[in-house]
């Protein structure tokens, strides 16, 4: 995905929630391990495109998610 | 086989249960543990079972769901959690070993609810169980032993007034009535029974503010090098491998659930029940407890027949009828002792949705005979 942002989780139950309601929402999302430099504590993150980053922000600030964003 | 056992496992499951737990089976992997699509599929499948569970229950929050293994393994931990010796716990005379012998081991101060002659809570006394140290009360939503189901608003609004955790067992009315996370601060729940799911499902409702501590630790997939582990839900009560594979079948027991609607369901166990009643009233030597007909409880009737011993009168069903029932004490102490009821035990019919007027039927003619056999 070209121009993506790195969503990195504290717990993968909340990886899995976020990544089920974005695609639900039509939002493009691939799943990738979390890079070593990012100490969010779960081993999986979803990419996203960095232009939907505001409307996601959205979604994940009302599912009261706690995140950690990096650019790819 | 006719199969009237239900509070202990509902064994007719709706359709594609025991499909999504094979399919599971060859095709998931460990959730959370990787990226990879087998472990993706996994922890989908754990997620999907959240939301399906959530949505039944009208919970925004699915991650307020953990699963456990079953409703005994999640009171244990909720027990372990928040109760220590120094503190007192009210509960009440229904409850199942699964509740009473967490509490038991923990040494706490225990007081308990008493119940009347048909198995409603007793709450005049209920202010004078409470004491300084009092820190949760425990109840049962519905007995597993007369069906009666409880009256939980009082409770909850004591607990409220006093700043008690307010705990509910809801092993027996998850999917047969409803239940909403509204009712407790916690809410314990089992996947075989009404939930239609496989054994080996279960879980905890409840929020992320009620100071649980850690009692089961171990691998989680998050947090690798950190030597303890999460306390917000639902990571503080799952670690190990989560059940994806029962979970498949759980999701697919509750999507039933979710498209007949509880009401529906409800409404035809508690038939079965009016029938069953109906067709053994005029019996004079059958006694039922509780108050099996009453449209809020659950769809139990438990009976004796004169003095014959309930594992005689359940052997005999079974030997001649083929009927499965459930005699003895049902793992309900406090309840068979309110009764007078400890040596005998009761014969606990509980019926399904899947059950039929013919099955029920069958029942009430084999019943008929046994007592009119007891009678001669």
């Amino acid at each position: 995905m070209k121009g993506s942002l790195f969503i990195s989780f504290f717990s993968t139950s909340a990886a899995i929630r976020a990544e089920q309601t974005l695609l639900s929402q039509g939002y493009d999302v691939v799943v990738r391990p979390t890079p070593p430099a990012i100490k969010a504590g779960c081993g999986i993150s979803l990419l996203v495109l960095k232009s939907d980053w505001e409307p996601i922000k959205q979604i994940l600030d009302q599912m009261n998610i706690e995140i950690l964003v990096n650019e790819k | 086989m006719i199969y009237f056992d239900n509070s202990a496992t509902t064994l007719m499951k709706p359709e594609g249960v025991a499909e999504a737990v094979s399919f599971a089976i060859l095709h998931y992997g460990n959730a959370g543990r990787s990226f990879h699509e087998a472990m993706l599929d996994a922890g989908r499948a754990v997620y999907l079972a959240r939301a399906e569970v959530a949505k039944l229950i009208g919970l925004d929050n699915p991650l307020h769901i953990a699963f456990t293994s079953s409703a005994t393994e999640s009171l244990n931990l909720v027990i372990e959690s928040l109760i220590r010796k120094e503190d007192a716990v009210i509960t009440t005379v229904l409850e199942h070993n699964s509740v009473l012998r967490p509490l038991y081991r923990t040494g706490c101060d225990l007081s308990f609810i008493n119940c009347d002659d048909k198995g409603y809570l007793d709450l005049s006394n209920l202010r004078d169980l409470l004491k300084p140290n009092t820190k949760c009360l425990i109840a049962t939503h519905g007995s597993n032993v007369t069906g009666v189901v409880t009256d939980w608003q009082p409770l909850k609004a004591f607990c409220q007034d006093h700043g008690l955790i307010f705990i509910l067992d809801a092993s027996q009315t998850m999917g047969g009535t409803p239940v909403s996370p509204d009712m407790a601060d916690v809410i314990c729940f089992t996947g075989h029974k009404g939930l239609f799911g496989p054994q080996g499902t279960g879980g905890i409702i409840a929020g992320d503010n009620l100071g649980f501590s850690v009692v089961k630790t171990g691998g989680t997939g998050i947090n690798t090098f950190d030597h303890s582990q999460g306390t917000v839900m639902p990571d503080v009560f799952e670690a190990g491998t989560p059940n994806s594979h029962g979970l498949a079948g759980l999701r697919k027991g509750v999507e039933f659930i979710n498209e007949i609607g509880i009401a529906k369901i409800h409404e035809k166990e508690m038939a079965l029940v009016g029938q069953f009643c109906e067709g053994l009233k005029d019996l004079p030597n059958l006694r039922f407890y509780g108050d099996p007909t009453f449209p809020n409880n659950l769809a139990i009737v438990s009976i004796n027949i004169a003095g014959k011993n309930s594992q005689e009168v359940a052997t005999a069903l079974w030997e001649h009828y083929e009927i499965a029932t459930r005699p003895g004490g049902h793992c309900a102490p406090l309840l068979h002792q309110r009764f007078g009821t400890m040596e005998q035990g009761m014969v606990r019919f509980s019926f399904s949705y899947f059950n039929t007027e013919e099955e029920i039927e069958v029942g009430i003619q084999a019943l008929s005979a046994i007592a009119q056999e007891a009678e001669a």
